[in-house]
């Protein structure tokens, strides 16, 4: 190879490690620094929000995720499994009862998913852990015409979902 | 010099991707999080007791309140805006009047704080909003 060109070679080689481990650290670099002064802030509100932060956008998350996948059994299956684990964790704390409203409306979901499929023995147990759930944080009705009802309305107030209501 | 110069520019660009990537993450996430507080709070003032209504609407309405504190959020606003009038509607159905009052004006700053012009921020609007969005 001509010596010019295994000359250039070498610089561009150079500057693309270069450029390779400069994205890195500045990519990480600012990452870490975020998170680090995120943590940094000492009011009240910062500390609550930093308490408050994973667990409900977790719960935002997947409940987006599971409503939008209204026919998918397995992600209220998975969704039910997480809800779980969250709720048993100690730290859930304060946030138990958003985590017992999710599952509630998992179990609802599932409950009428077995249905809607002929499954009636699967949708029995479904229905009662449902009931479960949602009497444990104050409901009123938690009759089977009443909880049906409120599925129905919460699945109309998805936007996604009430499109396909209407379609 | 190469190595410096890539670096240079790598580090550059890689900062900025990972300000974009960090203020999505966290904007997605802050988004959930408060979409969550504000549906538990109105589910429960929907369906639930008094004591576990009032409960799940003061957390949503000061978990919204934070993050508001934290960087100014118009949608916030208005969530928090919304959780302190049910919270009034409902202290109203139960006979605390006081209470009421105050959660009404407490809605009426937050809906005033976050109208663009100088809209309509009375206790009867609050009232006029909620009977719209909770009508189903």
């Amino acid at each position: 190879m001509h010596p010019v060109i295994k000359k250039i070679v070498v610089h561009l080689l150079m500057v693309l490690t270069g450029l390779l481990l400069g994205f890195t650290v500045g990519f990480y670099g600012v990452n870490f620094y975020k998170e680090w002064s995120w943590n940094q802030q000492s009011s009240p509100e910062a500390a609550r929000v930093r308490a408050a932060l994973p667990t409900l956008a977790r719960l935002g998350l997947m409940e987006a995720y599971v409503l939008k996948e209204k026919d998918l059994p397995g992600a209220l299956l998975a969704y039910r499994d997480e809800l779980s684990s969250i709720k048993q964790q100690p730290q859930s704390g304060e946030f138990r009862e958003a985590v017992s409203l999710g599952l509630g409306f998992v179990y609802l979901r599932l409950a009428s998913w077995a249905q809607q499929n002929g499954q009636e023995a699967q949708a029995g147990p479904f229905m009662t852990e449902a009931k479960k759930e949602l009497r444990s944080i104050g409901w009123k009705d938690v009759s089977d015409a009443a909880l049906s009802a409120a599925l129905d309305r919460r699945l109309k107030s998805w936007p996604c979902c009430a499109e396909k209501s209407k379609q | 010099m190469s190595l410096a110069l890539g670096m240079a520019v790598g580090s550059a660009v890689g900062i900025w991707c990972g300000q974009v990537f960090v203020k999505a993450v966290r904007t997605l996430s802050e988004m959930s999080a408060t979409s969550a507080a504000a549906n538990f709070a109105f589910l429960q003032y929907k369906y639930a007791d008094l004591q576990h209504a009032r409960q799940a609407l003061i957390f949503g309405a000061q978990f919204l309140d934070d993050v508001d504190a934290i960087h100014t959020d118009r949608a916030s606003k208005i969530d928090a805006a919304l959780s302190y009038g049910r919270l009034a509607l409902l202290e109203e159905s139960a006979g605390n009047r006081k209470q009421s009052q105050a959660y009404f004006a407490k809605a009426q700053e937050r809906l005033k704080a976050a109208s663009k012009s100088k809209s309509d921020c009375s206790e009867a609007k609050v009232r006029e909003i909620l009977q719209k969005r909770d009508r189903f």
